[in-house]
This record gives C-alpha cells, structure tokens and sequence, in this order.
C-alpha cells in the first residue's frame, strides 16, 4: 500500500475512533453522570399522569323523569412555562390575546390578571359550553389546555331539592341523596399514566387500555315527579293562604314505605347552591329527616294505639272528662281548658282532648307506654336513605332528666321529640294493619347493564307494634274523629282516616307563645290505604290550629293525588274531585 | 446491471473473500432485513391500530358528551314548570272536577283480589 494511501488510513481511523470516544463520553454523560436528570424530563415532558372521572350517576323519578342529570363543560387553563418559553421564537402572550381572549370572553385586562402570581398552570375560565370549548380546542395552541369536565344539573329546578341536595365544584354531593349515596353515585376515578409525543399528543403505541372509567350509578327513585310537584306547589299555596314561615308535606305509600313525595318551603335551588349557600345555608337541610319538633295532637294516635293495643280500652270505653289533669304536679289541660263530660275514645280523638291523652298513658304506666311509642320507631331513626337523618328524643323513666308530669305530657305529643319522617312512619304503620315499615327514596340503582335494588328499596319490616286488629279498630276510629270534627279534610268519596296537631313550639326558656306547629296526618282510602299524607306549617298567622290550616291542604293535595295515582274512592259514587 | 455485478465482483476479488463466507454474510443480511422488516411492519400495525382505537374512543366521549347534553336539554325541555306553562299556552287547564264512574265487568271468582295482593306482598 502506498505511503500516500496508509496516511490517509490512519488520519480516517483516527478520525473515527475520536468520534467513537465522544459519542461514549456523550452517552455516559447522559446515562450516568446525568441520568436522574434526564429522567425527570423524561417524566415532566413525555409521561403525564390523567385522572379520568366518571360521569357521575344521573338521578331518574319513579317513571323515568330526568331529575340531576350532567351536561359536558370545559375549562381553560394555560401552561406558564411554555407560554414564557423564548425558545419558540412567537410571542405568545400577545396571540393568547388576539386569539384566545375573544373566544374566552375575556380582556386583556382579566387574562393579565389571571395571569398574575408565579403558579406554573393558571385557570383562564370554566364552565364553557361545548361551541365555546370546541372553538377554544380549535386555536391549536401548544400551551393553552382545553379540559371537558361534567357540570351537574337538575332540569326541574327547585323540584325535590332537599331529597336530593347537591353537587358542588369539589366533585362531592352535599345532602339528601347526592351526600347519602356519593359512592353509588361516584363511581370510581381512573389514573392514567399516558405517554405523550412533543405535541403533546399521546403516543400511538402506548394508548392506555381504559381511557374512559365507568359512569357512576344511577338512581331510580319512588319520587313520582307530578306528585311532587302538586305537593309543592300546595305547600307554597298553604304557605300564602296561612301565613305560615314555613313548612312541608310528605306523601308515602304505606304499605311500603315508599315517598312518592316529599317537600318543604323555603327551599332553594340545585342549580345555584352557591347562592344559598352565600346567603341561607340553613335551606339545606332537609327538616323532614333532619329537625325535630314536637309533634303534638298527632301523636294521640300513638297513645290510643297503645291503649287499645294493651286492651286498657276499646273505642267505646268512656272516662269523664276534666278540663285540666294534675300530672306527677303539673296540671295538664284541654286546648279549650274546657271538661267535657263522659266521652268515648272516639270523641276524645275527634275533639283531641289532652286530658283523655294523659288519662290513658297514665292507666297504661310509663313501661307499657314507652314500650309502645318506642316500638313505633321514636327514638330511633327510620333508616330512611337520605343524608343527616336525626333520631329524636324520647325521655323514659330510665332517664334521670324524666318527670312523672311527662307521661302525661308525652301522651299528646308535647315534652318528646320526633321527625315528621318518624311521625308519619308511625302513623303509615296504623294504616298498614300495624306493620312499621323503613321509608325510603331510592327504588333501583342501576350499574352499566345491571338493575339492582337499592338495599333500602325492599320493603323492609321494622316492627309490628300492634295486632292487625287494633289498627282497623283504631282506623275505624280516625275515620269517625275526622267525620266529626274535621270535614276540612275529607275528600268526597274517600273515607279519610287522620288526625289533627297543634303543638306549642319549645324554646330553652319554655314555650315561644303564641306561635304553633300546625299539622294534620291523614291516609286513604280508609279500606285499603295506599296514600298517606304529613301537612306541617310553621307559626302559621291565620290561625294557630292544625284543623283550620294544615287539614285543608291535606284535603287539597289528597284530592289532587288520589285521581293521580290512580287510587280508587271507596265509594265511586260519591266521588267527583275537584 | 452488468456494472452491479461487475462491481461486486471486483469487491470480492479485492476482498479475497472465499465464496463461502460470502455467502454467509449474503444469508445473514438477508435474515437481518427480514427480522427489521418484520419488526417494522409490526410497529406500524401497531400504532394505526393504536390511532384508530383512539380516534374511536374520542368519537364515542364525544357522543357520550353530546348524549348527554340531549338528554339534560330534553329533559329540561320537559321540566314539570315548562310543561305547565306551554299546556297553559296551548290552552289546557287543571281539570275541575274528576269523575269516577262505575265500569261494568265481569269478576271471576278465582280474580286476585286487593287482600290477595296485599298477602303476597
């Protein structure tokens, strides 16, 4: 080989060898020397971590009526560090006002201030409907992430806003049903790890195997939509006509325990919960389930329930009236502190006589009283499936803070505590041959292709705290108490069996005279009950009586219901309701 | 092509490579390219695959989303308050009175009665 052809040799493989020896210097520097470096770029720029929710679970009425529901909406964020990024030759910050702030309602003002403080991402704008989003997508701007999210909504508004409370911003319900089944509801966020090109776009050989997670639950309530709306719109009716602050009715089937409707005024709107909560939070509760109150002349039927039950009377047993009764030293007296004579349990119902409440509980003694009123439910929570429910209470002579004088008290409903829940509960159990039933709101929970009863859609035995007998004999007996002294209440062709409530309203130093809890507990038809109505107002103006306000609204919303439901009057004849 | 061959000759006579080896280095390039090729095809069956499954499951978010945008909408549509205005607008009203009339039937004996129902429940 010539000299000229061996320099040439040698300069090449030295040439090579030096290239050779930078390449690996390179490469440790890069895999060794640098290696957890380059590998937190790997991971900031290249693998990103997406949580993925799920749309959550949508809220159906008994007949398929939409009642929360999810609307698809986007957010608009911007990437700090590759909006300042000087490498991409562009001045970005001026196109994201020439591009971006027009499509996103925004002035340059706003968008500067957004962009004020030293986060890496800022929040340009939420709650942009799908034109706006897609037009944001659009723009094609490296630095500016456009994100879907699921807005809850509820098409009815107000309708049924305390059974089904909310949903905030935080993604967690708040309330009634969205509280109490959050987790059917939720159902579970996916975390992805996702590769991404330089675009930013996922890599193509590397798409996660589940990009989208499975919606939440559905509920499918026994909420009837019409029924709650009637019930609603009667409420706020009774609310004008009696000048009550505020009430609610509740509508259940007894025989199941299943609330068809249940309202209560003020209420608030799902929609805008920041409102309410900004100026009333206290509308969130819903006070059928979550506040107490004295029930009052209602809870007579517990007490005749008890009497006739124990075999103490029959509804034709007698005792003499007194206007007053002396009671463990406190005297308890009628509402009309007159004495009315000899009168039979009937009469003492229909005139709602406190001394014939006290006579009775006093006959039958604290064990077997409280036994019954406990084997009622009172005391206890119904297990109703809504958020916050509160147990009530009830003194008993195991307690030390108990008087004699409460046995008597206790009789008509004063000196104990319940939710209208339990107190319609219990009266439903009279109605439905004396079986105490779990009222619910939930009818079937329904998971992608599978139906399943909720745990507390079956109707569920919570006790049986009187014979089948007694509770048509004391049926019988609400039916003749409203005949008599109630025909406020009484729909034509339906027998009504029910009973008045006037309780004073307790405050820590006594009583807040002269204002009442009118109510009025009813059900129907009275040969096979299928519809059983609670009415309460709250201080009402007009008049301080259950009989004169809330029996008229029963009258009303039963009158309403019966025809809507389908219910059949007892006597056809008779029947024609407005 | 005479020149091709021409001058792969002329590499294996400079070479002084026996035919042997040549033929070796010839089979062994020969399965090289075959296992890139292979590979080759893989991957980009792969990542059409791969585009093609997301493409399909953006179009189905994108249905979800608008499904259930329709679905609020329609139901919002039919809202209780929103139907009772329209009926008003259309000239219904709440019935005033509601009739019951007595429908004659036959009952057969073995008819289940309300108390069965009530029994079975």
């Amino acid at each position: 080989m010539p000299d000229r052809s061996r320099r040439r040799l040698l300069a090449l493989t030295v040439g090579i060898t030096a290239f050779g020896l930078i390449l690996i210097a390179q490469l440790i520097r890069l895999q060794v020397v640098e290696h957890d470096y380059w590998i937190g770029q790997r991971e900031k720029w290249q693998s990103e971590t997406r949580d993925i929710v799920p749309e959550r679970g949508r809220i159906w009425d008994r007949n398929g009526v939409l009642l929360a529901g999810n609307e698809p909406r986007y957010q608009v964020a911007v990437d700090r560090t590759a909006l300042t990024d000087s490498r991409s030759g562009s001045d970005n910050l001026a196109m994201l006002i020439r591009d971006a702030a027009p499509v996103l309602g925004l002035t340059s003002e706003e968008i500067s201030q957004k962009l004020a403080g030293d986060q890496t991402r800022s929040l340009l704008k939420t709650d942009l409907d799908a034109a706006l989003g897609e037009r944001a997508m659009d723009l094609g701007l490296s630095w500016i992430e456009v994100e879907p999210y699921w807005k809850r909504v509820y098409p009815e508004g107000a309708l049924a806003a305390a059974v089904l409370g909310f949903y905030n911003a935080e993604r967690k319900g708040y309330y009634g049903l969205e509280a109490y089944y959050q987790g059917e509801l939720a159902g579970h966020t996916l975390s992805v790890e996702m590769d991404r090109d330089v675009w930013r776009d996922p890599l193509p050989l590397n798409v996660p195997p589940d990009l989208f997670a499975p919606p939440g639950a559905d509920l499918v309530l026994t909420i009837d939509r019409t029924v709650q709306m009637i019930v609603e719109e009667e409420l706020f009716r009774a609310l004008e006509t009696s000048g009550a602050a505020s009430g609610l009715i509740i509508a259940m089937d007894p025989r199941t325990g299943a609330i068809l409707a249940m309202a209560n005024a003020p209420g608030f709107d799902p929609n805008k919960y920041t409102d309410t909560a900004a100026s009333e939070p206290a509308r969130f509760v819903n006070p059928a389930v979550s506040e107490v109150y004295e029930p009052g002349s209602v809870f007579k039927i517990v007490t005749l329930a008890a009497a006739l039950d124990s075999g103490l009377v029959t509804p034709d047993t007698t005792y003499v009236d007194t206007a007053c009764l002396e009671v463990g030293g406190r005297s308890l007296c009628n509402w009309d502190r007159e004495s009315h004579g000899a009168v039979t349990m009937v009469e003492m119902m229909a005139k709602s006589l406190n001394v014939g409440a006290a006579t009775l509980s006093m006959r039958m003694g604290a064990p077997t009283f409280y036994n019954y009123v406990s084997a009622f439910g009172f005391g206890n929570r119904t297990g109703v499936d809504l958020q916050g429910e509160v147990p009530g209470h009830v003194r008993t002579p195991a307690d030390v803070t108990w008087y004699e004088s409460d046995l008597g008290t206790n009789a008509f409903g004063q000196g104990l505590s319940a939710t209208p829940l339990q107190m319609i509960a219990a009266v439903a159990a009279v109605a439905n041959d004396g079986v105490l039933v779990r009222p619910h709101v939930v009818k079937t929970i329904i998971e992608g292709d599978r139906v399943r009863s909720a745990r507390h859609a079956r109707t569920v035995e919570a006790g049986h705290p009187i014979s089948p007998e007694t509770a048509r004999i004391l049926t019988d007996v609400l039916v003749k108490a409203v005949a008599r002294e109630v025909p406020q209440a009484q729909v034509p062709g339906y027998r009504i069996a029910g009973k008045t409530g006037t309780a004073q309203i307790p405050i820590p130093a006594g009583y807040d005279d002269p204002w009442t809890i009118a109510s009025f507990v009813g059900y129907g038809p009275a040969t096979d009950p299928r519809l059983i109505i609670l009415v309460r107002l709250d201080r009402p103006t007009i008049s301080p009586y259950g009989s004169t306000t809330a029996a008229p609204v029963f009258q009303r919303v039963a009158a309403r219901l019966f025809p809507v439901l389908g219910i059949p009057p007892d006597s056809p004849d008779a029947a024609s309701a407005p | 092509m005479n020149r091709l061959t021409e001058w792969i000759d002329h590499g294996l006579k400079r070479a002084r490579w026996p035919a042997s080896r040549a033929a070796r280095i010839a089979v062994f390039l020969s399965l090289a390219l075959l296992v890139a090729d292979v590979y080759l095809v893989q991957s980009s069956q792969i990542a059409t695959t791969n585009r093609r499954a997301e493409a399909m499951r953006r179009a189905l978010t994108e249905l979800r989303r608008e499904n259930a945008l329709r679905l609020s909408r329609i139901a919002e549509l039919t809202s209780a308050a929103r139907m009772l205005e329209r009926a008003g607008a259309l000239g219904f009203q709440a019935a005033e009175i509601v009739e019951f009339v007595r429908v004659p039937v036959v009952i057969h004996d073995d008819a289940p009665s309300l108390q069965d129902d009530r029994r079975e429940r």
